[in-house]
Formats: C-alpha cells, sequence, structure tokens
C-alpha cells in the first residue's frame, strides 16, 4: 500500500471533506456536483500520470459516495482493463491457436471480473460448444447467466443457468458446485425449501460442511409449507417488481454474486432540492422519478401528472426492450424533438426522467439525473433533514 | 431505398438498419445474421408507438428522434414520413448520427407520405 494509503488519505479527506456537518438539501445537489467534478478529476488526473493503483482507490472511494457516478466506473473499468489487457490479447491468442479449456475458463473469468458480461457470455458458449460434455463448462455458462441475472433481474437469464446447472449435473451429478449456485438462487429468490434441497445434494456428498449444513437448518427454520414454493412466479415477481427478497451475498460463497446497492428510498423533499440545484444548471423543465409499475416517487416542473404518465410508458417500454434484445445493460432512452430532449435513466429500484432544451447534451442530462439520485439518497443529508 | 441502407451498413459502428412502417412490419432491412430482424422491427415499433402516445398525451409534438442506449449496443430510430428507420449501431456511437440524420432525409424524400403498400 505504502505511498497510495498517505497520498489517498489526504486527497480524499480534501475530495470528501470528512466530518464535516451535513449540508443543507437546497445546497445538497450543487455541492455534490461539485464534490463528484472534484473526484473524477483527482482519478482522472491520477490515470494520466500512470498512478493506475492511486486512481483505482480514489475511484472506489468515490463510488461508496456516488455509488450511480458513470465516470468513476468508467475510471475503475480503465484501469482494469489496463491491467488485464495483456492477459486477455494472450488468452485470445491462445484460443485462436487451438481450444484450449483451461484458456476457455480463464478468459470467461476474466471478463466476469471486468464486468464485460456479454463478452464472458461468448466465450462460456463458446467454451461448451467445443466441450458439449465438460460439466465444468456448463456450471460455469450457468453462472455467466446467474451473473447477469443478479445484475437485471431478468427471468429468462436465471431459466437459462438453472437449465446449464441441470446439464452439468446430468453430466456429474456430484458437480457440488452446480447444486451450490442453484440453492444460491432460490434463496435470493425466497424459496428456502428449495435451496435447502440443493443444500442436502451438497450435503449427500460432502457431508462435513458445517457452514451449509447450519444454513440449511436456518432455511428450514423460516420455510413455510411444502408446495408452496412457485420459482416461476418467484422469478416474475421479481423481474416485474426489480427487486429479490434475499441478497445473494449472504448466502455460503455467495459473496460474488453480491447484488450491487440498487440504493433505498427517494426522499421526495431532497428530490424537489436536487432537482433545482441540477435543474438550474442544466435547464431542465420538467422531472420525474417513478418506481415499479409507474409510481411517481418524486415530480418537479411544470405538467406533473402527464409528465409521470409519458415517463412511465417510456420507462416500461425500455424495460420491455432490455427483456427482450440482447443488448447488455440498459443506459438510458432519450426521445428528442421540438419539445426539446427527454432522457430517462433506471436507478435501481426506480427510474428517472427529465425533460431540457435540445443544446443541452444527453450526457449531462443523464449525469444530472444521477447526481439528483444521489442527492435524493445522500443519507447524511437525509437523516440532517428529518431532524430539520 | 435499399442502396441508403446498404450505405448504412458499410459504417463501422453499424450491425443493421431497418425501415419499418408505423404497424411495425419490416418494409426492408439491412441486418447482420446475428440479429433478429422480428425482435428488432417489435422492439422499435413499441418504442415509437409508446412514445408517440406519452408525447401525445402530454400534449407535446411528435418526436424526431428516439436512442435506446445499452452496454452493448444502441437502437437509433429516426422518423421518415410514414415510416422510421431503425438502426443497431455498437453503444457510442453518436459521431455517426449525422450519416443516419442524412440517410433519415434521403428516405423522407424517396418515400413523403407512401403507404407500406407503395413502397
Amino acid at each position: 500500500m505504502g505511498p497510495i494509503g498517505t497520498i489517498s488519505v489526504n486527497i480524499l479527506k480534501k475530495l470528501f471533506g470528512g466530518g464535516r456537518k451535513a449540508p443543507s438539501a437546497a445546497e445538497a445537489a450543487p455541492q455534490l456536483a461539485r464534490e463528484l467534478e472534484g473526484v473524477v478529476t483527482e482519478a482522472e488526473r491520477l490515470v494520466a500520470g500512470g498512478r493506475h493503483d492511486e486512481a483505482l482507490h480514489v475511484a472506489e472511494q468515490g463510488l461508496l459516495r456516488f455509488p450511480a457516478a458513470a465516470r468513476l466506473t468508467g475510471v475503475i473499468n480503465y484501469v482494469r482493463r489496463a491491467g488485464a489487457k495483456k492477459r486477455l490479447a494472450e488468452l485470445k491468442q491462445t484460443l485462436e491457436e487451438r481450444k484450449d479449456e483451461r484458456a476457455y475458463k480463464e478468459l470467461t473469468a476474466l471478463h466476469l471480473d471486468l464486468g464485460n458480461k456479454d463478452q464472458a457470455l461468448e466465450v462460456a458458449t463458446a467454451h461448451v460448444k467445443e466441450f458439449p460434455d465438460a460439466y465444468d463448462a456448463r456450471i460455469l455458462l450457468g453462472e455467466v447467466f446467474l451473473s447477469r441475472y443478479f445484475g437485471e433481474l431478468f427471468a429468462r437469464d436465471a431459466w437459462s443457468a438453472l437449465e446449464h446447472f441441470g446439464r452439468a449435473l446430468e453430466i456429474d451429478a456430484e458437480a457440488i458446485r452446480a447444486h451450490q449456485l442453484q440453492g444460491m438462487l432460490y434463496f435470493s429468490l425466497g424459496a428456502p425449501r428449495h435451496s435447502a434441497a440443493e443444500i442436502a445434494a451438497v450435503l449427500a456428498i460432502d457431508p462435513d460442511n458445517e457452514r451449509l449444513s447450519e444454513f440449511k437448518e436456518r432455511l428450514l427454520e423460516i420455510a413455510g409449507p411444502e408446495g408452496e414454493e412457485d420459482i416461476e412466479f418467484l422469478l416474475d415477481y421479481a423481474q416485474d417488481h426489480q427487486e429479490i427478497p434475499n441478497n445473494p451475498g449472504a448466502f455460503p460463497g455467495g459473496k460474488r454474486f453480491a447484488r450491487e446497492n440498487v440504493g433505498g428510498a427517494l426522499c421526495p423533499k431532497l428530490f424537489a432540492a436536487a432537482a433545482q440545484g441540477i435543474g438550474k444548471r442544466l435547464k431542465i423543465e420538467q422531472l420525474a422519478a417513478i418506481g415499479i409499475n409507474g409510481r411517481p416517487l418524486a415530480v418537479a416542473g411544470e405538467n406533473k401528472e402527464n409528465f409521470v404518465k409519458l415517463a412511465t410508458r417510456l420507462d416500461e417500454a425500455s424495460r420491455r426492450a432490455g427483456r427482450h434484445m440482447n443488448f447488455g445493460t440498459m443506459r438510458r432512452f432519450m426521445v428528442a424533438g421540438k419539445f426539446g430532449r427527454i432522457v430517462l435513466v433506471p436507478a435501481g429500484n426506480c427510474a428517472v426522467a427529465a425533460r431540457a432544451p435540445r443544446s443541452v447534451s444527453t450526457e449531462r442530462i443523464a449525469e444530472g439525473l444521477e447526481m439528483v439520485v444521489t442527492a435524493s439518497r445522500a443519507e447524511g443529508v437525509d437523516s440532517h433533514e428529518e431532524e430539520a | 431505398m435499399e442502396h441508403v441502407l446498404e450505405r448504412l451498413v458499410q459504417e463501422a459502428w453499424v450491425r443493421g438498419s431497418m425501415i419499418v412502417s408505423n404497424e411495425g412490419m419490416v418494409v426492408m432491412d439491412n441486418m447482420s445474421a446475428e440479429l433478429d430482424r422480428d425482435a428488432v422491427a417489435a422492439l422499435a415499433s413499441d418504442l415509437v408507438t409508446e412514445a408517440t402516445a406519452g408525447l401525445d398525451e402530454a400534449g407535446m409534438q411528435p418526436f424526431t428522434r428516439i436512442v435506446l442506449t445499452a452496454t452493448a449496443g444502441e437502437l437509433i430510430v429516426v422518423g421518415c414520413g410514414s415510416v422510421y428507420l431503425a438502426v443497431i449501431a455498437a453503444a457510442g456511437s453518436e459521431a455517426f448520427y449525422i450519416e443516419i440524420d442524412s440517410a433519415a432525409r434521403q428516405l423522407r424524400r424517396l418515400a413523403p407520405t407512401a403507404s407500406l403498400r407503395e413502397l
């Protein structure tokens, strides 16, 4: 760590202003925007100077404060990619020369680590095609689908994962990882009895696994009557509501799949203040945050009811598109016309939409919306406001 | 019109382009093999329908462009009179929008108000 620790502590104190009093809601959005700008500038400066480890540290710390900041994620991805670039090239070269199982596995894992889920899927699919009887190739492909599932909660990814785990178990009945991953999926969906059954299958092969054994007992304590769990219903419910009852990270061995923080509830009062701050800078005329099924969470600007209806339509259409197209993770939806530019961004358990003049770029509006969401959920500001 | 679509897919960013009627039917397409043309057409039509209805309800004028951006690609839809031009492109292809707008203008000239049957 050495120099990184020393430099970063100073940089972070300066950037995040450690220990100071939380700002008022009216100050929150512009202040957060300035803070974010400072963190991003510092991270990018470090990248430009070739100080990748420090840049990574600053960006990771920044993401704790600004979880929706795409530019910080960009810095992290850039640094990781730069580090992994050589290995990626080597593995691709190996696979061009020969169909090497180890290279397929490593390349899939590397893509997953880098967050390249689509590329991971491509490589894992090629792996299964080349080695259809390899149970571990099936498990890896199932893992990739599972990883995608916990990102987007599209039922089709979970079904694909289950299909490949099932095939792995047909090839090798003792493929305990397939049982474990199925158990984790069922647990996350709120099907403890199904999950316990998968753990029991692991314990039949490895009876000395105390951790799983204890977990199974806990699951059975909370399980409802037999036959009550309907996986199809649970998957559809999770997809429609964009939430699952349990974080897979709480399942033994599931830490890697811990669901990204999708954010807590938006505070309407903070939303209005943040909207005012960001809105002025970006000339935003209408702004709405909507929950699943079109429930308005917070609205600012004129003609609120109609704008919520419009945002809901756009949100639903873009979610449907995400389910039916293999396009990766949905980032934004933009509609432009004489009315200006309407930009909608998904933000975990809600979506936020804004209308601004066409002179303001989609990128800037999207970034502004991310800031509004961050400010509306900022815990320190939230508690300060609630006390007031 | 075929020439317009062909020209678009020559661009490195573009994976496919198609002309879709207001009813969601594919009038003409130039899609790469890995893309499901019917799925793209249905998706473009759904987005157009929802955006049009939503804007109308909100008392706003019709859209001129729709862009759906995901990590692995973009779907761009531009109105061309009685039909729509839908383009599937790599993510981050904003610099290429000028070509899409130009193609849309050409299509508008070729089929300003023509019905699907006439096309």
